[in-house]
């Protein structure tokens, strides 16, 4: 062995048991080592002591009793806008084609998509807004919403979310991984690595995807990636076609024992090169497979819908049976929560909208109302809710002034972080309450602002996690999700 | 950069002032000594005492000095303290000086009265030392420190209050909770002698006048508290208080003093949640019976069974870190588990579970004894089972299980019954159980307090509803209130300003921007001159060409 190439075996050997003390990973380096050696097979290899892991697992638990065990993250990619669906304004009804004020507008950057206008002509929303009961003096809910409203003693608005990012990739990049450069892990990549799955047979950290009927921006897989963290902590993307994951069936002529016993094989040989560099990157591929292996087996039971019932299926609406839409995607993700998978990452693409906004966000709306009100409903009533915490989220919000030409009918709105709505609902969250408010144009905040951070924050709390301490060290820095920022909302908290 | 290490040089203040004391007080035993002894005194001896005392003693005074000038002491017993040093300082070189003219008296022994009034000075310096010191150890323990184990010696109060009389004091949340953490974590330099940083978190005045950056709480809302700010800084942080090295509140102290401030600071009366039994976490669950009661210790569950669990591929989690206490979920084994899987792989951990979910087991009421015997269990979800009445008997009389998940279950009415004898439960779920309305509602109606979720999830009713929108620029621009009642005032016949340029700034007019003031018509420039104008009208009249007679 030349002397380099020991030189990096050094660091990596380092880095596999430096995590001994630190944090959540506190004996990660020597339960992954007494993985790769084989010891999840032969159980026993290690002797318990008080602060070790629990064998077989690099986790210790929540470093707190948590209120929710797993979480659903609805990401509304291109950034719904809060002016007609959540945010409510009434006033703006008597301020339409004025222009913005300078006093509210205050000379903020603004994209280059609108800052070259002569105007910025108020376009108050075109649509109604009903109140809807809940624990507080009632939630204002545009007309686009009808079923959500009708959960809306579940769900508890965050009217105050402001973020650094004034474009798509960093705005998503941001809210998915506490930083608007890429490299970072994704939240259910950390969710993921704190505190593992909960279903052997399946990824602890699902993705879905749905086309949106907008106009849509790319949507990089690296928005699920597991960054610095090893790699079996990646979103796994179910595809939305019929076969949600490829290869589930064995080819013609090899039996289910064959695989096994070639997995068997190949395990092997990668648990040898894996003694000889203690490259993490080995024990990742070993457990991928292994989990794909497992997946082959538990897959095809997850998407058979043949159990449900109409009631059921019809509470979704009609689009539930077609594999990749959102009412699909939301049912799939119920029989997940089922399953106990933790992080399940609905993205809803095509909310972008710079142009023609009345007619697309009609569609974009109708798609998402109904599924994921009856998510709610359905989590409620076999007792999931309760454990399950779910988020609804664009990566920033929309503009009060029209970008392009205003009419009455018709009007666009640009990129506009300084103020959006998200809402959560479930696990250890206030049900039925509004958080924060906006002035009145919606376009600053002027109570109880909420960074992305904080947001992270909270929703780790809820998990059971102190997002000071779920750290991994990367490069001779201990990485959070919430890097040096985060306060946890306890406001919010139930 | 020099001033950093004049501070470096201040914080050895602590370090040197143990020599001049030390050395003085070694002077005076010699004299004393010899007094006794009736012996000389070796004047070498001496000479090296009060030579290095006097040294010693201006390095003190020079580095306490720089101390001082850091800020955070109370003033009063700073300014004591200062000038007592620098008379120690003083008198400490008088005597240095008068031991050096005595010793060298040229008859070898020096002259009697020359050694008694040497001896007198010491006594005068050490009449200064003396209360020096003790100032100086009161700026840094506190006024009374020396004698408090004296006062403290009163007699406990009687545990039953004689009757007749009321209680003396009526507790409440801070007297209870909230001081004792004060005290404990930020009253040895937050106190009214040392006042670091300007605050004292003594009593009720102290904690709310705030410090040197304002008031540290916000009744109301933590999270604008400057105090849990400070308190929820990372370790590393300059900010952090109570600053590294000294002992920490623990997570749960910083939660209850939260709860406190979000409860509005209340000093009397009490905060839900904050008695003096609980500084425990509100995230940790206890079953509301053993809170009276601590519950003995679980034992950790044996390491084989959890073996096996996994090997099974049942999924085991510690409810949080360090806890004996399990959550176990069937999820990933639920099509192929039996009832004799459920006996042998639980039956070993039975003390430890806390939370267990069989959710879609195919397993029957054949499994159900032995979970009815686990003593810890707190939630149990045995949705998607072909669970029967008889399975949910023997859960009947269990003192802790909180949460209870039936949904899909195959009940009938008469699982009601068992179910109205579980005391300790609070939610539970019935969607297609089997039981009918007539017997949910009789849940509902004889435990009122019990959360009951059949499935028929009543929809959030909508409040009101907006009618047709119509839509108009008419509303005023923020800054120009009072231009749209004036625009339709009598008199406003013509729209025409009778100014030519702005009068606030003398621009070009702008034909959107007008008021009427005196039954005419006035032109601005942009939406914010009406409202400075409105301000003082008086300043910008003269701008304006004179009324018409």
């Amino acid at each position: 062995m030349d002397s380099l190439e020991e030189h990096y075996l050094n660091i990596t050997r380092r880095r596999f048991f430096g995590h001994a003390g630190a944090s959540i990973g506190a004996g990660l380096g020597a339960v992954a080592l007494a993985s790769l050696l084989g010891a999840g097979r032969t159980p026993g290899a290690t002797e318990p002591s008080p602060g070790t892991p629990l064998p077989g697992s690099p986790h210790t638990g929540p470093h707190f009793a948590p209120k929710a065990k797993r979480v659903i993250y609805f990401h509304m990619e291109g950034a719904p806008s809060q002016l007609d669906l959540w945010d409510y304004k009434p006033g703006l009804r008597d301020r339409f084609n004025q222009d913005l004020p300078d006093s509210i507008r205050q000379g903020q950057r603004l994209t280059g998509m609108t800052s070259g206008q002569t105007r910025f002509p108020v376009a108050p929303s075109i649509f109604k807004f009903t109140r809807y009961a809940n624990n507080q003096d009632g939630a204002w809910i545009s007309e686009l919403m009808p079923h959500t409203g009708k959960v809306a003693n579940e769900l508890c608005f965050v009217h105050s979310m402001h973020t650094d990012a004034i474009n798509h990739e960093p705005g998503i990049t941001f809210f998915q991984t506490g930083n608007q450069q890429p490299g970072r892990p994704s939240f259910g990549s950390w969710v993921s690595y704190g505190l593992g799955s909960a279903n052997a047979n399946l990824p602890a950290f699902v993705v879905l995807i749905t086309q949106g009927l907008g106009n849509m921006q790319a949507l990089s897989a690296r928005f699920w990636g597991s960054g610095f963290l090893p790699s079996e902590h990646q979103g796994c993307k179910l595809r939305s076609g019929a076969d949600p994951v490829l290869y589930l069936n064995d080819p013609q002529g090899v039996k289910r024992a064959d695989r096994r016993a070639m997995l068997d094989l190949v395990t092997g040989l990668n648990q040898r090169e894996a003694q000889r560099t203690l490259d993490p990157e080995i024990s990742a591929r070993i457990s991928q497979y292994e989990m794909a292996y497992r997946m082959q087996m538990s897959v095809p039971e997850l998407t058979d819908l043949s159990g449900e019932d109409q009631e059921t299926l019809d509470m979704y609406g009609p689009d539930v049976t077609k594999p990749g839409t959102f009412a699909a995607n939301c049912l799939l993700a119920r029989r997940l929560t089922e399953r106990g998978v933790r992080f399940i990452q609905l993205y809803m693409r095509g909310w972008d909208q710079h142009g023609n906004l009345p007619g697309e966000i009609r569609l974009q709306s109708k798609a998402v109302d109904q599924p994921q009100a009856a998510l709610i409903k359905d989590l409620r009533r076999r007792g999931l809710l309760d454990d399950t915490l779910v988020l609804w989220a664009g990566e920033f919000g929309r503009t009060v002034y029209s970008q392009g030409t205003l009419t009455q009918e018709n009007y666009g709105r640009d990129h506009h972080p300084r103020c959006f709505t998200v809402w959560m609902a479930g696990g250890g969250i206030k049900p039925g309450i509004s958080y924060g408010k906006t002035d009145d144009y919606s376009y600053n905040i002027v109570e109880n602002p909420v960074e992305v951070h904080d947001l992270h924050a909270t929703m780790l709390h809820v998990l059971g996690v102190n997002h000071e301490k779920l750290s991994y060290r990367h490069q001779g820095r201990d990485f959070r999700l919430t890097d040096v920022f985060g306060n946890v909302l306890s406001p919010l908290l139930a | 950069m020099l001033t950093e290490w004049l501070r470096v040089a201040g914080r050895f203040h602590p370090l040197v002032l143990h020599l001049p004391i030390g050395l003085i007080a070694g002077a005076a035993l010699l004299e004393i000594v010899s007094v006794v002894r009736r012996a000389p005194v070796s004047r070498a001896a001496s000479s090296v005492l009060v030579c290095f005392a006097a040294l010693a003693a201006a390095v003190t005074a020079g580095s306490g000095y720089l101390l001082q000038g850091e800020g955070g002491y109370d003033d009063d017993t700073v300014y004591t303290h200062r000038w007592l040093g620098f008379t120690v300082a003083g008198c400490a070189l008088v005597l240095a000086s008068l031991h050096t003219v005595m010793s060298r008296s040229r008859s070898g022994r020096p002259a009697a009265r020359m050694v008694w009034g040497y001896r007198a000075w010491l006594l005068v310096t050490l009449g200064f030392l003396v209360p020096a010191g003790h100032f100086g150890s009161t700026l840094t323990r506190g006024d009374g420190y020396l004698t408090a184990p004296l006062r403290d010696r009163t007699p406990p109060a009687p545990l039953i209050p004689p009757t007749g009389d009321p209680p003396a004091v009526v507790e409440s949340s801070y007297r209870l909770v909230i001081a004792p953490i004060f005290e404990s974590r930020c009253a040895k330099c937050h106190n009214p002698t040392k006042k670091k940083g300007k605050l004292v978190l003594i009593e009720q005045a102290g904690i709310l006048a705030g410090g040197k950056s304002g008031p540290v709480i916000v009744p109301g809302k933590p999270e604008q508290s400057e105090l849990v700010r400070r308190l929820r800084l990372g370790m590393t942080e300059e900010d952090h208080m109570p600053p590294e090295g000294k002992a920490q509140p623990t997570d749960d102290e910083i939660r209850a003093l939260e709860q406190w401030i979000a409860a509005g600071a209340p000093f009397e009366g009490m905060v839900a949640g904050l008695t003096a039994s609980a500084a425990a976490p509100p995230a940790a669950p206890l079953p509301p019976a053993t809170t009276a009661a601590a519950p003995p210790p679980v034992p950790p569950a044996p390491k084989a069974a959890l073996d096996r669990l996994r090997e099974a591929l049942v999924h085991v989690e510690p409810i949080s870190q360090g806890s004996s206490l399990l959550w176990i979920d069937f999820a990933a084994a639920a099509k192929k588990t039996s009832d004799a899987d459920v006996a042998a792989l639980l039956e070993p951990v039975r003390e430890q579970v806390a939370e267990l979910s069989l959710a879609g087991c195919t397993i029957t009421d054949a499994a159900m004894p032995l979970i009815a015997r686990m003593p810890n269990l707190r939630r149990l979800d045995l949705r998607s089972t072909p669970i029967t009445d008889v399975g949910v008997a023997p859960l009947a009389g269990h003192p802790h299980l909180e949460e209870l998940v039936l949904a899909q279950t195959k009940l009938s009415d008469a699982a009601a019954e068992s179910l109205l004898a579980l005391p300790a439960l609070r939610t539970l779920y019935l969607w297609h159980a089997g039981l009918s309305e007539e017997a949910i509602g009789r849940l509902r109606t004889e435990r009122p307090s019990l959360r009951v979720n059949a499935g028929e999830v009543a929809d959030a009713a909508a409040l009101e509803a907006e009618q047709d929108l119509k839509f108009s620029s008419n509303a005023p621009l923020p800054g120009a209130a009072p231009a749209a009642p004036a625009a339709s005032a009598p008199g406003a016949s013509a729209l025409v300003p009778v100014n030519a340029t702005c009068p606030v700034t003398g621009n070009p007019l702008n034909p959107k921007y007008q008021i009427v003031y005196k039954g005419r018509v006035i032109g601005f420039c942009c939406p914010n001159c009406p409202g400075e104008f409105w301000a003082d009208p008086a300043k910008f009249e003269a701008k304006l060409p004179p009324p018409p007679p």
